[in-house]
């Protein structure tokens, strides 16, 4: 026999249910892989150049992502905050290091 | 009686409330799916242009990220449906541009919004922008 509480709960499981096939079935965006992408860039580009300074990497800034970046791990400049991408290269006996996130 | 006949239409009705929210989820993922496509597609047309289309050719070596102006002056004359074939883009709107500072070295179609990848390279010794979008 159904009683209210076993209706509701059918309710709620079936509501459950839907609610979490919309948000979990996604496809993984690619945003992650972009980001990873112009990082590596922008760490190509300024070695090419061997130019490790501000002005090189402030595209980054003007491309709108944030970012820091390290000598043998001393941060000499960028901003704070916690990256999504780390860069990491070996020039001229030094690492050097590119962190991103948007 | 009553009950039973109540319980039997509210679990009909959550029968197709669910049927409804299975339908959309599925059309959310296709969704998704094509612009992943398309992102990738982006992402792969960015990558040709800038480490085989537009690159740097001497001493017997392909320079990516270095880009040639001269493989640019040529690429510029393509038109946009060329281009859109050349980078296997053919089935969406396309922008394209390349710009060093204020200087655009390459234009194709108008804005569309729509999916973006920016990508950075040489031209020269300039640096510069790669923009592709798509709808």
């Amino acid at each position: 026999m159904f009683t209210v509480d076993a209706l509701l709960s059918f309710i709620i499981a079936i509501g459950l249910s839907s609610v979490l096939m919309l948000f979990l079935d996604q496809n993984e965006s690619l945003s992650q892989e972009y980001l990873y992408q112009l990082s590596q860039d922008m760490m190509e580009v300024c070695s090419k150049k061997a130019d490790f300074s501000k002005s090189c990497f402030g595209l980054l800034s003007e491309l709108g992502l944030h970012y820091s970046f390290s000598r043998n791990g001393a941060k000499e400049f960028g901003e704070d905050g916690t990256a999504i991408v780390r860069i990491t290269r070996h020039f001229s006996g030094n690492e050097i290091e590119l962190r991103t996130w948007v | 009686m009553l009950d039973i006949t109540f319980a039997f239409f509210v679990i009909l009705l959550m029968f197709f409330f669910f049927l409804s929210v299975t339908a959309l989820s599925n059309r959310t993922m296709v969704e998704d799916y094509q612009n992943f496509v398309k992102e990738k597609r982006l992402l792969d047309a960015s990558e040709k242009l800038i480490a085989i289309e537009l690159a740097d050719y001497s001493e017997n070596t392909l320079k990516h990220h270095v880009l040639s102006l001269d493989k640019i002056a040529d690429f510029g004359r393509l038109s946009l449906e060329e281009m859109k074939q050349n980078l296997l883009l053919e089935d969406y709107d396309v922008y394209l541009s390349l710009r060093s500072g204020d200087k655009r070295l390459l234009s194709f179609g108008n804005a569309v919004g729509g999916a973006l990848v920016r990508r950075i390279a040489l031209c020269g010794e300039e640096v510069c922008v790669l923009e592709i979008s798509a709808k």
